[in-house]
């Protein structure tokens, strides 16, 4: 891998623009150089793999499948990054000050765990502030029970539907009679 | 259509992650909200070589990021793995997936693992190692952090994660639809005879 960024586009590119800030050396954005000099202090985890043998090794006499290949293990970075460099773990993992407390109180805890709420986007009457839809046909105002049980068949239980007051409002907003015109089912 | 970007937004108001097992740290623990780190794993095919020919090469690549992270992209993702799609075969990625949801399993645990991906414990095969001196220590001073998001596009969901694929004739991971014509429980149908909805 390491060879073929340093030969090819788009990913040497990228490699070289993460690097280019920190290249120094005799021939700055040498960027095989910088990235072994990153990657040797890595935490780096070998396994064996099997692949497909390329046409060409098969041709040479290479019939080998299981390859050592190379992982950076999430968890090892993790504990390394933490324990090594502990600003950097805070800027890239933990985020700004109390953005952690932040996400997680977006979420509410139900009986059986947890469902995402977004409580302060779900304003009450929030469906009143949509506006009136172009009246098509008279299926469109039959205030249709189907949409809930189609957020059910995604997996929902329907609570997005009875925060917006239950009423066919959202699916007029969707913008089609083909929503609405759906039957109970 | 008006609306749709504030709808979006709402669709994860349902109990989708009502009791799923990577949530299930926060039951019966307190304070883990400001130690727990939201992650999401990202995976897509690119072509690094010969872009836009008949011989272009892909490269799968896997990379996780915090999600409350701020900056540019490159600062915060971490590679995890890389390889060339034209090389792997039905089983190549068995050895990859193993050791990624280990890790994955120990971050969210946030104490160093006593046994390997392969469920070889430590003390067990190499007592004397550092793996087997920290087993059971905090993994980062008490931080820990849970698999929160899988990103990747509609191919990478089929082919790599083993969704059900978009194009087959039961398109949805979620729900029973079809995409049959005339199926009673085609996505598309609409009119009242239909089952769907």
């Amino acid at each position: 891998v390491l060879g073929f960024l340093r030969k090819y586009g788009r990913a040497r590119f990228a490699v070289a623009h993460s690097l280019q800030s920190e290249s120094v050396g005799r021939y700055a954005g040498n960027t095989l150089r910088d990235l072994n000099k990153k990657l040797g202090a890595a935490p780096l985890h070998e396994a064996a793999h099997r692949f497909r043998t390329p046409m060409k090794a098969e041709l040479c006499g290479l019939h080998t499948t299981e390859r050592e290949q190379t992982l950076l293990l999430p968890h090892v970075v993790f504990a390394v990054m933490h324990r090594d460099y502990p600003s950097e773990f805070k800027k890239k993992l933990l985020g700004p000050p109390a953005a952690l407390e932040k996400f997680w109180s977006e979420m509410v805890v139900v009986d059986s765990g947890f469902a995402l709420s977004w409580r302060h986007r779900t304003k009450p009457g929030y469906s009143q502030s949509l506006p009136e839809p172009p009246r098509t046909s008279q299926s469109f105002l039959e205030p249709p029970r189907a949409p809930r049980s189609f957020w059910e068949a995604l997996g929902g239980s329907g609570r997005l539907w009875e925060d917006l007051g239950g009423s066919g409002r959202l699916w007029e907003a969707l913008g089609g009679s083909w929503f609405c015109s759906v039957s109970p089912g | 259509l008006f609306g749709v970007s504030r709808i979006r937004r709402n669709l994860p108001s349902s109990q989708a992650a009502a009791g799923h097992p990577n949530l299930s740290f926060c039951e019966g623990s307190s304070g883990w909200e400001s130690k727990t780190v939201p992650l999401a794993l990202h995976g897509d095919g690119t072509p690094v070589a010969g872009i836009g020919k008949a011989w272009s090469r892909m490269l799968d690549i896997f990379s996780w990021t915090s999600l409350v992270a701020v900056g540019e992209t490159l600062d915060y993702t971490f590679l995890i793995y890389a390889a060339f799609t034209q090389l792997l075969t039905k089983t190549s990625m068995d050895t990859a997936w193993r050791l990624i949801t280990w890790s994955f399993n120990i971050l969210r645990s946030g104490v160093w693992p006593e046994a390997d991906a392969f469920g070889r414990r430590y003390n067990d095969f190499a007592p004397l190692s550092k793996d087997a001196e920290r087993v059971g220590s905090l993994l980062a001073g008490g931080y820990r952090a849970c698999l929160f998001v899988v990103r990747g596009d509609l191919d990478y969901y089929a082919h790599t994660l083993g969704l059900r694929s978009h194009t087959s004739s039961m398109p949805c991971s979620w729900c029973p639809c079809t995409s049959t014509p005339g199926d009673p429980m085609n996505w598309r149908e609409f009119r009242k005879q239909v089952r769907f909805g």
